[in-house]
C-alpha cells in the first residue's frame, strides 16, 4: 500500500490499512463493500489497534517494556458485563441463604467450636505453629519465644514476604510459563494457605491432626515442585518459537 | 429511529421472481407482513450499529494482537475481579448504611426474651424478624462482604500469577496488601457486632492475639478492645471502627488504588 | 457433507434474512416456552395423577413445542449472501478477515 505523502514521521491519523477519516464510508457503504461480518470486524480491530499504536508513538510517553491498555473503555465495558452478573448472584444468594444468628453472647459458657470468619483461618492457623517453635537447650529447653508470639511473628513474616515480592521478582516476564520459579512459589503459597486453613479448624477436619500437620508442610513444596516441572517443560516446547511478535514488543531481559 | 423509511427493498417482487416452494413462499410472505407492521428489525439494527461503534473503541485482545496460539492464557474473566470487589464493596456500603438505622451497639440487657440477650443482639434479631425485608438487608450485607473478601483474595492471586505487580506497579501491589488487610479487619469488626456466641468468642481470640504481640500487646488490646475482657467498651469500639473509621479509610485507599490503575493502565498479558 | 443431505439452502437479501431470523426465532421461543407452560398447567407441573391430566391442554403443549422447533428448523435454510453454509465449509473467500 503506497501513499502520496512519503514522510517518515509517525502518522497519527490512524491511516494505513483502513481509509483516512475524511473518506470513512458510512456503515451502510462499508457493509455493501465488504465480504461479510468478519471482514468488517477485522477492519475495526485493525483501525483501533493502529490508532492506539500511533498515539503511543506520537506521545511523549516514555517507551517502556510495560504495555498496558486503558481502563476506560476497554476494561470497564467488559468488566461491567461480567460483574453485573455476579452482583445478581449476590442478590440471589442473599435472598435464598440468610445468615444464621446464634445464641446470645455468654461469657460463662465456652462453645465447643470457636471460629473466626473463613478468611482469617490462614492467620489463625499460623498461630497454631507452636510445635515448630525451636526450643533452645542452652536455656534449659525453654522456648525463646512464647508460642503465641511465634504465631504472630509467622503472620508478619508471611505478609511481609508477599509485600516485597515485586522487589524480588523483576524483569518483563508476565506469564507463569515465562517464570516457572515464581509461579511455583505462588502455587506453593496457595496450597499452603489451604492446608494451614484446614489445620486451623483441625477438630472439624475428618483427619488425624498430626497427619494434617505433617501434610501442611509436605504437600505445598511437592505441589510447587510439580508446578515448576510442568511449567519448565511447557516452556521448553513452546515459549520461544510461538511468541515472536510478543517479544519484539517486549524483549526479555 | 428516523421517520423516513430505511428499507426500500421490494420484498414482494423478490419473492415472486425467486424460485421458491409454496411453503417457503408463504413463510416468507407471513414474515414480511409481520416485519412491515412490527418493524422489530429496526430496533435490532440500532443495536447492530451500537455494536460496531463499540468495536471502534475495542482493541484486539492480547492473544490476538501478539498472535499467541495458546488461547488458554485468555484469562479475561479473572481480570474483572478487582472491579467486582469494588462493586461488592459499594453494595455492602449501601446495605450497611441502611442496617445502621436499626442497629445499636449496646451491651445492656435487650428486649428479646432470651437469657443474656443484649440490646445489640436484640436489634439484630429485630432486623431479622420484624423489619420488612430486614432479613434480606442483613443477608445482602453479609454476602456482599463475604464475596468482596473472596474476590479480593482471588484478585491478588490473579495479579500474582500474571505478573501484574512488576514495575511500575510495585506501589499498587503494596497498597493492595494494605487493602486486603483492611478488608479482613472490616470483616472481623463486623463479625463481632451481632454479639452472639460466635462473635463473643471470636472477640476473645482477637484479644488473645493482640496480647501475644511482643512489647505493645497490652497497649493494642486496650486500644482495640477496650480492655482484656469483652464488654460494652469492646462492642462500641468495634462499632466505631466498622461504621466510622474503616469506611473512610478503606474508601480513600480504594480510590488511590483505582487512580493508580487508571493512570498506569491494565497490565498485560491477557 | 453434501448439499442434498444438508437440505435446501435459499439465499435471500440481507434485510429479509434479518426479518426471517428475528421473527422465526421470536415465534420459536414463544411457542416452546408456551408449550412447556401448557404442559405444566395440564399436568400440574408433573405432579398430577394420570387420570387428572388435561389431555387437550397437554396435546396443545406438545404441538406448540413441535411447532416452535419446526419453524426454527425451517428458518435455518434461509441465509444471506456471503454467509457460510456452516462453520466447516470453505465458503468464505480467503481475504475475508
Amino acid at each position: 500500500m503506497t501513499d502520496d505523502n512519503s514522510d517518515d514521521t509517525a502518522r497519527t491519523d490512524g491511516t494505513g490499512i483502513v481509509p483516512p477519516d475524511d473518506e470513512t464510508p458510512t456503515w451502510r457503504e462499508r457493509k455493501e463493500r465488504t465480504t461479510g461480518l468478519s471482514r468488517l470486524t477485522y477492519e475495526y480491530f485493525e483501525r483501533s489497534r493502529r490508532e492506539d499504536q500511533d498515539l503511543r508513538e506520537e506521545s511523549d510517553y516514555v517507551e517502556r517494556d510495560v504495555l498496558a491498555f486503558p481502563v476506560w473503555p476497554h476494561e470497564l465495558i467488559r468488566n461491567l458485563a461480567l460483574t453485573s452478573f455476579f452482583v445478581g448472584m449476590i442478590f440471589f444468594l442473599s435472598a435464598t441463604l440468610p445468615p444464621h444468628l446464634g445464641a446470645p453472647a455468654n461469657p460463662s459458657q465456652t462453645p465447643a467450636v470457636i471460629l473466626p470468619d473463613w478468611y482469617l483461618y490462614w492467620s489463625f492457623g499460623l498461630l497454631k505453629l507452636g510445635p515448630l517453635n525451636p526450643d533452645l537447650a542452652i536455656i534449659g529447653g525453654d522456648k525463646l519465644l512464647a508460642d503465641r508470639t511465634y504465631g504472630v511473628l509467622a503472620n508478619v513474616v508471611v505478609v511481609g514476604f508477599i509485600a516485597i515480592v515485586p522487589f524480588l521478582n523483576k524483569g518483563s516476564a508476565r506469564r507463569p510459563v515465562e517464570q516457572p520459579f515464581w509461579a511455583a512459589i505462588g502455587v506453593m503459597g496457595v496450597v499452603f494457605a489451604v492446608f494451614i486453613s484446614a489445620l486451623s479448624i483441625k477438630n472439624l477436619v475428618p483427619m488425624d491432626p498430626h497427619l494434617l500437620f505433617d501434610l501442611t508442610f509436605l504437600v505445598p513444596p511437592l505441589a510447587g515442585g510439580m508446578a515448576y516441572a510442568i511449567l519448565k517443560t511447557m516452556r521448553e516446547g513452546y515459549m520461544y518459537d510461538l511468541n515472536r511478535r510478543y517479544y519484539k514488543l517486549r524483549p526479555p531481559k | 429511529m428516523s421517520i423516513e423509511r430505511k428499507d426500500d427493498h421490494d420484498h414482494d417482487a423478490w419473492i415472486q421472481e425467486k424460485d421458491l416452494t409454496p411453503v417457503e413462499q408463504s413463510f416468507l410472505t407471513v414474515l414480511v407482513w409481520l416485519d412491515k407492521r412490527l418493524r422489530l428489525v429496526d430496533y435490532l439494527e440500532l443495536l447492530e450499529t451500537l455494536y460496531y461503534r463499540v468495536n471502534l473503541q475495542m482493541p484486539k485482545s492480547h492473544t490476538e494482537q501478539y498472535n499467541l496460539d495458546n488461547k488458554f492464557w485468555y484469562w479475561y474473566p479473572l481480570y474483572s475481579l478487582g472491579f467486582f470487589s469494588t462493586v461488592a464493596y459499594i453494595v455492602a456500603a449501601i446495605s450497611g448504611a441502611l442496617l445502621g438505622f436499626y442497629y445499636s451497639p449496646s451491651a445492656a440487657a435487650g428486649s428479646v426474651d432470651i437469657e443474656g440477650a443484649t440490646v445489640a443482639y436484640s436489634t439484630v434479631a429485630a432486623i431479622m424478624t420484624d423489619l420488612n425485608f430486614g432479613f434480606f438487608l442483613r443477608s445482602l450485607h453479609r454476602w456482599a462482604a463475604q464475596v468482596m473478601t473472596a474476590a479480593v483474595f482471588l484478585h491478588m492471586l490473579r495479579v500474582y500469577f500474571t505478573g501484574a505487580y512488576k514495575e511500575p506497579r510495585e506501589v499498587n501491589w503494596i497498597i493492595g496488601i494494605i487493602l486486603l488487610s483492611l478488608t479482613m479487619v472490616f470483616g472481623y469488626t463486623g463479625y463481632l457486632l451481632p454479639w452472639d456466641q460466635l462473635a463473643y468468642w471470636a472477640g476473645q481470640i482477637g484479644v488473645e492475639m493482640s496480647l501475644s504481640i511482643p512489647l505493645i500487646g497490652e497497649w493494642v488490646a486496650q486500644l482495640m478492645f477496650g480492655g482484656f475482657s469483652l464488654g460494652q467498651a469492646t462492642l462500641q469500639r468495634m462499632y466505631i471502627l466498622h461504621v466510622f473509621l474503616l469506611p473512610f479509610i478503606v474508601t480513600t485507599v480504594i480510590a488511590i488504588h483505582l487512580a493508580l490503575v487508571w493512570m498506569q493502565g491494565i497490565a498485560e498479558p491477557h | 457433507m453434501s448439499d442434498e443431505s444438508r437440505g435446501r439452502d435459499v439465499v435471500v437479501p440481507e434485510r429479509l434474512y434479518k426479518s426471517v431470523t428475528v421473527f422465526s426465532t421470536l415465534f420459536a421461543v414463544v411457542a416452546v416456552v408456551g408449550g412447556f407452560i401448557a404442559l405444566d398447567v395440564a399436568t400440574n407441573a408433573g405432579r398430577a395423577a394420570a387420570a387428572d391430566v388435561n389431555v387437550l391442554v397437554a396435546v396443545l403443549g406438545v404441538l406448540l413445542i413441535a411447532a416452535g422447533g419446526l419453524v426454527y428448523a425451517f428458518a435455518s435454510r434461509f441465509r444471506a449472501s456471503g454467509m457460510a453454509k456452516d462453520k466447516d465449509s470453505g465458503d468464505e473467500t480467503p481475504d475475508n478477515g
